[in-house]
This record gives C-alpha cells, sequence and structure tokens, in this order.
C-alpha cells in the first residue's frame, strides 16, 4: 500500500536540522523503518543534499598553490612593513625571523632592480620608491605610493626585439599604475611617475602617452616628450575635507598641471573623470573597491594615505591617519579592516572576539 | 628579555587550529601557510557558490590577510577556526559584492573588451546550480554552510550571528525553494 500521508512527515527535514532531541530521533529512525512516505522524504533530503555537494564548483589546485603564494606574500609585504599585528614580536623565533628577512630582503630586491613583470613590461622603482604590483589578465596593476617609478610598455605589436613604441593610442592599456590621487593608463609608452606625500608630483612621457585620471578632476593625457607637473600648493584635501558620506567630487581637490611641454603634448581630457575611473582597489593584497563616486575617491585617498604612513613605520601619524578615515567614512568599506589595526596602535588588549562586523 | 626567546608561544591546550592561529599572531607566516592549506578548498569551495568562481580567489586572499591581523583576537579555546573563517568569508563576500561588477565593468570598459551577455558572470549554467543562485542569498548561505560544508544548525546560527531558529527557518525555506525552481525549471 502507498502511503500518501503521515502526520510525521515534517520530522525528516527537523531530525537532519537538528530540531529533535535524541529521543524523539530515535523514534522517528524507527518509524521510518515502517513508513514509506517518512523514509521517501527523508532520503530525497540526502538525495538533494548529495547533489548540492556534487554541483559545487572543483577547486583548481594550481589556482590554489598561485593564490597561496599571493597570500603569503602580501602577509610578508604587511610584515615588512611593520604592519603585522605585533610587529615587535617578529623577533621571537627563528622561523618568524627569518620570513621577516626574506620579507624585506624580497622588498628590497624587488625595488632596486628593474622588474620584469613579464616580457612585455618592464618597471624600474628608484631607491626608497614605496610600491607593488599585480598581474592580472590582459593588465598589469601597479600601485606606487611613494617614490619614483619608470615603467616601460611594450604591445605585442612592437617591433620584436624592440623597446621602441608602435602608435599608442589605439592599442589597449597594458598596464594600470595607481598612484594616491588617480591612476595612469599607459598608451604604449614608457614614462617615469614621481609620487610624494601622498600626490602625484609629475609624469614624464618619453614615448607614447599616458593617461592620468585623477579623482575629481578632469583626466590629463600626456603624450611623448612632454611632462606633466602638479603645482605646489596645499593639498585641497586638507583645505576642504569631505562633508558628508554623500559630498561632491570637488571636496576632493587637486592642483591644477603645469604644461611643460610641446603645445600639443599636453591636454585636458573630457570635462570630468567618468565615476569608474576614480576607484583606487588592490593594494598590497587588498580587495578593489570602486564604488565610482566622489566618496569613492576621497576615501580610497585617505586610505592610501594611511596604508602609507603605516609602511613608512610613522604609527603615531598613521593611528592619527587611521582615526581620521574612520570618523570621515562611517560606512567605509576598508572601515573593519582600518579599525582593525588602529585600535592595537591605540592600545593592546587582546581579547578573544568574532570576525569583525561591517 | 623579549629578544632571547627563540620559539613562538604556542598554549599547551588548545586546537590545531588555535596553535596555528596563535603562532600567526606572534608573526609565523608558516603557520599562515599551514592554515591555507588546510582550510582553503572550502572557503574556495564556499565563496564560488557564494559569490562566483571569479570572485573566490580574491574573496579568499583578503580573508588570509585579515586573518593576519585578527589572529591575536582569535578565541584560543575554539575547538576549531573553521567557523570563524566562514564567518570571515561571508563578510569579505558580502563587502566584495557591491563593489565587483563597477569594477569588472571598469577593467574591460579600459581593455576595450565588450561587456560579456548573457549568464551574470560565474553563474552556474546547470539546473541545480542555476536554481540554487537564484535563491535568496540569505536562505542560500543558510543551505550550502548546512548541506555542502556540513555545519549543523547551531554552529551556522554562532557563525551568522543569527537564532537557531532564524537558521531552521531559512533551511526550510530554501529547501522549498529550490525544489520549486528545479521543478519549473523542467
Amino acid at each position: 500500500m502507498i502511503v500518501t500521508n503521515c502526520p510525521r512527515s515534517w520530522e525528516a527535514e527537523a531530525s537532519r536540522d537538528g530540531r529533535l532531541s535524541k529521543g524523539a530521533r530515535a523514534s522517528f529512525e524507527q518509524h521510518c523503518a515502517a513508513c514509506t512516505l517518512c523514509r521517501h522524504t527523508a532520503d530525497s533530503l540526502d538525495a538533494l543534499a548529495e547533489e548540492l555537494r556534487a554541483a559545487a564548483p572543483p577547486v583548481d589546485e594550481v589556482a590554489s598553490r598561485r593564490l597561496r603564494q599571493r597570500v603569503l606574500r602580501s602577509a610578508n609585504e604587511w610584515a615588512a612593513a611593520g604592519v603585522a599585528p605585533r610587529p615587535g614580536r617578529w623577533k621571537l623565533g627563528a622561523a618568524a625571523a627569518a620570513a621577516l628577512a626574506l620579507g624585506i630582503l624580497s622588498n628590497t630586491l624587488w625595488q632596486d632592480r628593474p622588474a620584469e613583470l613579464d616580457a612585455d613590461l618592464v618597471a624600474r622603482a628608484e631607491p626608497g620608491a614605496i610600491w607593488s604590483r599585480r598581474p592580472s589578465k590582459g593588465m598589469d596593476e601597479i600601485t606606487l605610493l611613494d617614490g619614483a617609478l619608470s615603467v616601460e610598455v611594450r604591445h605585442s605589436s612592437s617591433p620584436s626585439g624592440s623597446s621602441r613604441m608602435t602608435p599608442p593610442l589605439t592599442l589597449p592599456p597594458r598596464v594600470l599604475v595607481r598612484v594616491p590621487d588617480g591612476q595612469i593608463l599607459d598608451r604604449g609608452t614608457r614614462f617615469r611617475v614621481v609620487v610624494q606625500r601622498e600626490r602625484t608630483q609629475q609624469i614624464e612621457v618619453s614615448e607614447g602617452a599616458v593617461l592620468f585620471q585623477r579623482f575629481g578632476l578632469p583626466d590629463v593625457q600626456v603624450e611623448s616628450g612632454s611632462t606633466w607637473r602638479v603645482q605646489e600648493e596645499p593639498a585641497a584635501a586638507d583645505a576642504a575635507p569631505l562633508q558628508t558620506a554623500g559630498g561632491s567630487a570637488s571636496a576632493i581637490g587637486a592642483p591644477e598641471p603645469v604644461m611643460e611641454a610641446p603645445g600639443r603634448a599636453l591636454r585636458v581630457v573630457g570635462p570630468a573623470p567618468r565615476p569608474e575611473a576614480k576607484s583606487v582597489g588592490e593594494h598590497v593584497g587588498h580587495l578593489p573597491d570602486p564604488t565610482g563616486d566622489a566618496v569613492s575617491g576621497a576615501e580610497d585617498a585617505a586610505y592610501l594615505q594611511w596604508i602609507s604612513l603605516l609602511r613608512s613605520g610613522r604609527r603615531a601619524a598613521a593611528r592619527a591617519a587611521g582615526l581620521d578615515y574612520l570618523r570621515r567614512f562611517p560606512n567605509a568599506f576598508r572601515r573593519a579592516e582600518v579599525q582593525a589595526v588602529v585600535a592595537p596602535l591605540e592600545s593592546s588588549p587582546s581579547t578573544p572576539q568574532a570576525p569583525p562586523q561591517q | 628579555m623579549n629578544g632571547r626567546r627563540l620559539s613562538v608561544v604556542v598554549p599547551n591546550r588548545c586546537s590545531e587550529d588555535a596553535a596555528m592561529m596563535s603562532r600567526v599572531a606572534q608573526g609565523d607566516l608558516s603557520a599562515l601557510g599551514e592554515l591555507y592549506d588546510r582550510h582553503s578548498p572550502g572557503l574556495l569551495r564556499f565563496a564560488a557558490r557564494r559569490s562566483s568562481e571569479n570572485d573566490a580567489e580574491d574573496i579568499v586572499h583578503e580573508v588570509f590577510l585579515r586573518v593576519v591581523r585578527l589572529a591575536p583576537k582569535f578565541d584560543l579555546g575554539a575547538a576549531s577556526a573553521r567557523p570563524w573563517l566562514y564567518a570571515l568569508t561571508l563578510r569579505t563576500a558580502q563587502e566584495r559584492r557591491r563593489s565587483l561588477r563597477r569594477w569588472a565593468a571598469t577593467l574591460l570598459r579600459f581593455s576595450g573588451q565588450p561587456l560579456p551577455a548573457g549568464a551574470p558572470v560565474g553563474e552556474d549554467n546547470r539546473d541545480l546550480g542555476r536554481a540554487v543562485s537564484r535563491l535568496n542569498p540569505k536562505k542560500r548561505e543558510v543551505l550550502l554552510l548546512a548541506e555542502v560544508e556540513g555545519f549543523t544548525s547551531v554552529e551556522i546560527a554562532a557563525l551568522l550571528d543569527i537564532p537557531v531558529g532564524t537558521v531552521w527557518t531559512r533551511l526550510h525555506h530554501a529547501r522549498r525553494a529550490l525544489r520549486q525552481l528545479l521543478e519549473s525549471a523542467k
């Protein structure tokens, strides 16, 4: 006889989810031996779970190993920059010391040598530069926080074995250089960027062209043989801080460019930056955070400033910048991260707690 | 005197995960690697199902960087770091979700490539995968945590910081919605 209804069929799900007591569960299991409907219900739940598990995407082992290296490299960078949870304790063990030494060594080597990111991209940081890079599909991302960096891009359509640039503007960007106040896209280029005090000071283009997309300001295209320089004036971000999370783009100030090149070489492009051009994201291993509005740009700039101070070991200034960040951006994406670092800087009570709530 | 200490101090009575977290908190990055080896497959899988396969690596990368920063605050009495890591993954994925699409569109626009048409990035084209992806996110994450990752309802409640009754309710409705979606797909 086929059973079509059973008052205990709900117990199949309840048992599975742990809603039944031990005794009630045993009773239901006994009941299942005699009730086909309940047994079928329980079996169907098992089958659904099995299907869900089977449908899980396989983990790409190669990608996983690559990610492991990426994680450890980023952690090393943090450690070398003194941003590890307890920097003073890096001396505790030989292993930790070795890891730290490796981190510093690799960081130093990376900064001082010409970095062949791949065959068609060479980035050369000058001593003292603080920068990182992240290769990605089709476009390498370089973050320059401070100092000078020269970049040479050889697009695939360049003559073989030559570093000469091809006519650039028709080619897609090969490299994205993130700077504290914007980002720079190559257009088939050899160029040099100087960043100081969290602002781009100079972009010098030897060949090709670059597009400098500034937060809250029009894009600037710098062409071959020209140099873009920032005017010396106080950062407008200091002079006109953002009012609220919904503030306007004008709150993020930046100086106007000084043209110092052949007349055609440098021009302001477009009336205003595209919203999506304002984001500064991946930076020493952090997630990109493009929100596409002026506040995002200000937040990014404040965040990068904070990071820069941390990395330079200026803990007091970093704490002040972190607190300022938290005050100005109460709903920021990176708030938990900043809090997590600023709190230990302020005091170091280490009480166990759950992961941070946003 | 601190400089003379040559070994990383690990509490005597704690789980392997807690010991690793303790070592990470004291700057031992090899412990981070061990923690990664132990938990990353599950986290990558969960992140891929929770968000998309394309995002999973970035999410897990961010999770382990957060581990470095938050390890000193980990409860060394915890039997496992697994629920804690999944909670971190969930929160990272939530934060990530809102920014990812614009970011992807930006990169594609920069590179001059057209935006991909059709299914959303990472969406599984199989019926079950598609049905799961169409579930309410809250129901989906509870269902995946319970049925794929094997967490108990009590663990999920702690992990998501919600009452266990809510977990049961979401599980029930998730299964029902999933069945309906699968039926309608036939």
